[in-house]
């Protein structure tokens, strides 16, 4: 590709931000009315006090749309400056296409090119390492990312996955990568990895095209070939060792310590595990923010929708330096570093 | 901006062949029913127990080991599958596991029918800002073990069949550089080819424990099994893909390529766009292979060129239109 260099941006930047949850609010009480748990047993392992769930045939994609409008809006573009749309997540609306189209269709933007990111917990981040570099080679100017999840039609209310079932929630949020306002600001560096060793830890065996065919003649809604699987507490461990590192990464990569950082936006997997994080950096609860006690797990929206309210509780401003962390299946894991 | 590109591309094909013949009796159907629709192309299906992840994992080892590279001299993996071989995590980390990469990131990228351009798309891009200097990109697809293996929609069981191929993107100039991807979608023809269940978006019954994104009614019905409209398909191939090869070659800065490598799930589009395209396109090559989705562009590149019909540096266009809708085209050096 022949193209000047001086004519790009040099970084990229959030341009603007936004989310959408469902209505309906499902608090602990309500799940131990149907699973043996309690209130007091989640809240201790988790920090999630409840979560919402879509209560009609609304899928993550409607989700993903209206939290793009909130973050277009926000930017101060029209839909139609986008010209590029990226979803993540693990919850299709259909098995495929994929959200990115049915979010383009939504959105009347036929003609851009979209594409499904499948990176789960990470998968924000992966689209912002994606939209940066479309951005800073010319191949877009505005990007739409968005990270979508229904995962209450994807869940086994049964004791037996009563761990998994309890953790996650819906919800999307979005966010508008443009090129930056000016040179110091923006996107200062992003790490990205993965370790599929570990891939079936956390996962969602089927339906698989491993299998042939996808789906066994004698499935059933039962089996636990269709249900998310976690070993929770190796899946902790990693989460601390490898968010912990790769924030360090993104710390050295620039030049700057612990103690530049003013926010950090961490996935909202577990409380226990951003807690430990944070004390591993010598963070206080003023530089961690957290949200998972309202709506739990969203999987790749929980880092735009908790990043979106801690923008508008103005508690991130211009000069700060805001990291984005996470950790979750596949293995897969990463830090971004804005100049904000 | 460093210039990027494609250093070799590798295919992998199952072992076993099964002929019209075969699938007819598995289908129960006749065998020119099948034979219509194949077209006398090959179809390789690999076996339970290996998906996607397995036939890129031999195709990049043979990529590494032609390049003289190890596995520890990737820093980045793209994988574009339409079929996974997990509903989650992607394949692309099971790809990092099963090569012995180190902990590099892991992206994969949901583009149907565009699937490989998307990712050369999106990868060459990590090269040029340098952010990584050595991509690793698999396109691989077995739709053998997706399709409904029986007599009510076989058209699209007899129309595709496995495979993948690897291409290792590096900077650099010359043979195998990107001169230009393009790559478009409408969403609003998303029922053009597409599998509906399972589904997020669906739930049966009112209370929690009853949601299911694939109930048992909806599997009994086929509907987790994709679904084609042939004919608009092909029409919307038609009218859109010579648009975005002129676009993309205009990109390139050349009037016109070499060949053209087209890959399309009817082979009837493969056979009509030659005169939509016109002699911009130069010499047509289509495969010997029934389509493998995403991946078939990059199979029918690393096949041609084995069997010395491409010549490295030559000008290629890439053409691929289909689910999405996707539509895009390619313009690199020959490899």
């Amino acid at each position: 590709m022949k193209q000047s260099t001086a004519e790009l941006p040099s970084r990229s930047h959030i341009l603007g931000v936004g989310f959408e949850v469902p209505r309906t609010v499902v608090t602990n009480d309500d799940l131990s009315q149907i699973l043996d748990t309690t209130d007091e047993w989640i809240r201790q392992r988790s920090g999630i006090r409840e979560r919402h769930y879509v209560d009609d045939d609304q899928g993550s994609a409607p989700l993903a749309a209206k939290a793009a409008l909130t973050a277009i809006e926000r930017a101060g573009i029209q839909p139609g400056d986008i010209d590029l749309i990226l979803c993540g997540t693990l919850s299709p609306d259909i098995d495929f296409p994929g959200n990115a189209a049915l979010v383009q269709e939504r959105l009347g933007l036929a003609g851009c090119p979209v594409f499904d990111v499948r990176n789960q917990c990470s998968g924000f981040l992966y689209m912002l390492a994606i939209a940066d570099q479309y951005i800073r080679t010319g191949g877009a100017r505005h990007v739409l990312v968005i990270g979508s999840e229904v995962h209450s039609s994807g869940l086994e209310f049964t004791d037996r996955s009563r761990h998994v079932t309890v953790l996650f929630g819906d919800g999307a949020g979005a966010a508008v990568v443009g090129p930056s306002p000016s040179p110091d600001r923006g996107l200062l560096t992003i790490n990205l990895h993965c370790e599929g060793a570990f891939a079936e830890k956390l996962c969602l065996l089927g339906p698989g095209s491993i299998h042939k065919p996808r789906l066994a003649k004698d499935w059933t809604p039962a089996d636990i070939y269709g249900w998310p699987q976690m070993d929770g507490k190796f899946v902790f461990r990693h989460a601390v060792t490898r968010m912990t590192e790769s924030i360090e990464e993104a710390l050295a990569a620039i030049g700057r310590t612990r103690e530049d950082i003013s926010m950090v936006i961490p996935h909202q997997a577990n409380l226990r595990i951003n807690q430990l994080v944070a004390m591993g950096l010598g963070l206080g609860d003023d530089r961690m923010a957290n949200n998972i006690d309202r709506y739990g797990n969203t999987t790749a929206a929980t880092i735009p929708i908790l990043l979106t309210e801690t923008w508008e509780a103005g508690r991130i401003r211009e000069g700060d330096l805001v990291c984005l962390a996470a950790f979750g299946a596949g293995f897969t894991w990463g830090a971004a570093l804005y100049n904000w | 901006m460093r210039s990027v590109a494609i250093t070799v591309i590798e295919e992998e094909l199952p072992a076993q062949i099964v002929d019209d013949a075969a699938l007819a009796a598995e289908l129960g159907i006749a065998a020119d029913e099948v034979s219509r629709w194949s077209r006398g192309r090959e179809r390789r299906e690999s076996p339970d127990g290996e998906g996607p992840t397995a036939l890129a994992a031999r195709a990049g080892a043979r990529a590494l080991a032609s390049r003289g590279l190890s596995a520890t001299d990737v820093d980045f993996i793209v994988f574009a599958t339409n079929t996974p071989d997990l509903f989650f995590p992607g394949s692309a980390c099971l790809l990092q596991g099963a090569l012995g990469c180190r902990t590099v990131g892991g992206l994969d990228v949901r583009s149907q029918c565009t699937g490989f351009l998307t990712a050369l798309d999106t990868s060459w891009r990590f090269i040029a800002t340098g952010m990584a200097d050595r991509v690793l990109v698999a396109a691989a697809d077995t739709p053998s073990h997706f399709n409904a293996r029986d007599a009510r929609t076989p058209q699209l069981s007899c129309s595709t069949a496995d495979a993948a191929a690897v291409a290792i993107l590096e900077a650099g100039e010359g043979p195998g550089e990107i001169l230009a991807i393009t790559v478009r979608n409408d969403g609003s023809r998303h029922r053009d080819y597409w599998c509906e269940y399972p589904a997020s978006r669906f739930r049966e019954g009112t209370t929690l424990t009853e949601r299911n994104r694939l109930p048992a009614s909806k599997a009994a019905e086929g509907r987790h099994f994709p679904a084609a409209d042939f004919d608009r398909l092909r029409e919307f191939a038609l009218a859109r893909v010579p648009e975005v090869f002129t676009e993309t070659l205009a990109r390139a800065g050349v009037e016109r390529v070499d060949v053209t490598l087209v890959a399309h799930l009817d082979p009837r589009v493969e056979g009509e766009l030659p005169s939509r395209l016109g002699p911009a396109a130069g010499r047509i090559e289509v495969s010997d292979l029934l389509y493998a989705g995403g991946s078939s562009l990059a199979v029918l590149v690393a096949r041609a060129k084995k069997a010395g019909r491409l010549a490295s540096g030559q000008l290629a266009a890439l053409v691929t239109a289909g689910s999405g809708a996707s539509w895009g085209c390619g313009v690199v050096r020959v490899p």
